[in-house]
């Protein structure tokens, strides 16, 4: 029986549940950001998240409750611990450690979602949606488009159109239709909500001199999402396809029972191997000194690389 | 379903209902006009590249808006462009405010209850008689339109664009041209045939209806001329930048 987690959607500010990533789920995902097509690797991860928490269904989530649920899935179930290699001006490489809790913290934190009510129209707007987000692969900047994604229903008077319901070209021309004056009212309150936002969601100084190497404001553009995502899911697919071949091996797993567990349990298992490993060589050392098991070459590492 | 041209429909409604109200010299009482929509001023903004010296792409754009807006839509063929300067300047406050480059207009907004308008004149020169008029809005777009509206970039001598503007200019201006007694029927020919007819005028007549159309002008510059609280006075100009700057 898998677990279930509790993830947060911060536009929504309410909790859903969230299946156990699956090794093979895991393995798509890393496999996806390989991809040289980037509209197949969005549609890959919106697909898990969909089969993984089917609540989301329900809502319009934005850029910010997918990286909650990303960080949730990554944290649980691959490692808690994001590590990042930094190539230094010098030459020299820096490793970055940081914990995947302190990002999702902070992702958890923001707050985009608010209400307009100008010249008679009350609009609702909180960030932009996933729905919408391989409209940004081709560097989108478009006002019209950046609105057509975060506004979430208009009313006036009695009638409402809920954005979600309607394709991107339909929200544009209602959006095009807005008395100007409208329009910038909401642009200037989401630039200043952006402006409350811009604080550091995560930042690498170079440790010789300080010197800023990566910043990432909380305010989740599709840039920073895409970034955020190959940091979280980029693996050697040689350590991918290692780690099956090690624990199917070494383990005795079946294939279908090793694709069906989490990473951080075939992780779990993998050290628990290590340790009578470690335990047979040392009776082994202790009877016969010289020679022994010979331990699986092949293994990466003692951990399984997560 | 949902029908997105009912949706429209309301958002018009709403606009209808938040219209802007503006004092037309020319009628002498308040015209009211819808705010500038979203979509207009994303063709505003196409204008910044236009035409220099005529602003041909800012005569169209802004001839459409104001068409579209006004909702009184009998009372458009009568509007001229010294009512347009100020339906222009009351869309502009709507939408960025009365600041345009550090310069407030909003008093110039009440001159329009106030200014005098010139006369209808009668010119007449040797056997010709020519009436002027304050050129109304349309007509200015429709020159536009038939002159430059394909806005291709033609090399033409200084001599050749002085001329186009002095003549082309002279011709918005005239209403009506009598040649012994007889109506030429001015206003039935295209722009292109009218500029060959004023072309053909003496000279001293073409001075006189520069002289009317300098009244015109120096109107339209009073209109955008401002006071500064320090005594100083500002000149903007109501173009495409007018209606991006803040």
């Amino acid at each position: 029986m898998s677990f279930k987690l509790n993830a947060y959607l911060p536009s929504k500010k309410q909790e859903v549940l969230i299946n156990e990533l699956r090794y093979k789920q895991y393995r798509d995902l890393v496999k996806s950001l390989h991809n040289t097509d980037k509209k197949e690797t969005i549609l890959q991860y919106n697909s898990i998240l969909k089969d993984l928490c089917p609540d989301i269904a329900e809502y319009d989530i934005t850029f910010e409750d997918k990286l909650s649920l990303l960080l949730t899935i990554r944290n649980y179930c691959v490692s808690p611990d994001l590590k990042l290699k930094c190539n230094l001006q010098d030459g020299s490489s820096y490793s970055f450690t940081l914990p995947v809790e302190n990002l999702l913290n902070k992702v958890k934190s923001i707050n985009k979602s608010s209400t307009i009510v100008t010249n008679g129209i009350t609009i609702e707007y909180s960030s932009y949606k996933v729905r919408d987000e391989y409209v940004f692969l081709n560097n989108n900047k478009d006002t019209f488009v950046n609105l057509a994604s975060i506004i979430d229903s208009i009313k006036i008077g009695k009638t409402v159109v809920i954005f979600r319901d309607l394709t991107l070209e339909a929200r544009i021309k209602i959006i095009q239709e807005l008395p100007l004056a409208v329009v910038k009212t909401v642009m200037e309150n989401v630039e200043k909500i952006n402006r409350l936002h811009d604080t550091e969601l995560l930042l690498i100084k170079d440790p010789n001199t300080d010197n800023t190497i990566l910043r990432f404001s909380c305010n989740i553009t599709f840039e920073i999402l895409q970034k955020l995502v190959e940091f979280l899911y980029t693996e050697s697919l040689n350590n991918i396809y290692r780690t099956l071949y090690n624990v199917v091996k070494y383990l005795g797993f079946s294939a279908e029972y090793a694709d069906n567990i989490t990473p951080i349990e075939l992780q779990v298992y993998w050290m628990y191997f290590m340790q009578d490993n470690a335990k047979q060589q040392e009776q082994n050392n202790a009877v016969r000194p010289s020679g022994g098991l010979n331990m699986p070459t092949s293994t990466p590492n003692s951990e399984l690389g997560f | 379903m949902f029908d997105i041209n009912e949706f429209i429909a309301s958002i018009n409604a709403n606009a209808v209902k938040n219209s802007i109200e503006v004092f037309l010299p020319s009628f002498q009482r308040v015209i009211k006009f819808k705010p500038v929509s979203t979509k207009q001023y994303k063709d505003l903004y196409a204008c910044i590249k236009d035409n220099i010296l005529y602003n041909t792409k800012f005569i169209i754009v802004t001839y459409n808006i104001i068409k579209d807006n006004c909702l009184e839509p009998d009372i458009l063929d009568q509007i001229n462009i010294i009512d347009r300067a100020f339906i222009l300047l009351a869309l502009r406050r709507n939408i960025l405010g009365t600041t345009v480059k550090n310069i407030d207009f909003n008093s110039n907004l009440a001159l329009a209850s106030t200014i005098v308008l010139p006369e209808e004149e009668l010119l007449t020169v040797s056997n010709i008689k020519i009436s002027t008029q304050i050129p109304t809005l349309k007509e200015v777009y429709e020159m536009e339109v038939e002159l430059r509206g394909d806005l291709k970039e033609e090399t033409v001598t200084i001599d050749a664009l002085t001329e186009n503007l002095i003549i082309g200019g002279c011709c918005k201006f005239i209403k009506k041209i009598q040649v012994e007694d007889t109506d030429l029927n001015f206003k039935a020919f295209n722009y292109k045939e009218r500029i060959k007819l004023v072309e053909s005028l003496p000279a001293a007549t073409l001075n006189s209806i520069q002289n009317f159309a300098e009244k015109v002008t120096s109107l339209q510059d009073n209109i955008t001329n401002v006071l500064n609280s320090n005594g100083t006075r500002s000149q903007f100009y109501i173009n495409t930048d007018f209606f991006l700057a803040e």
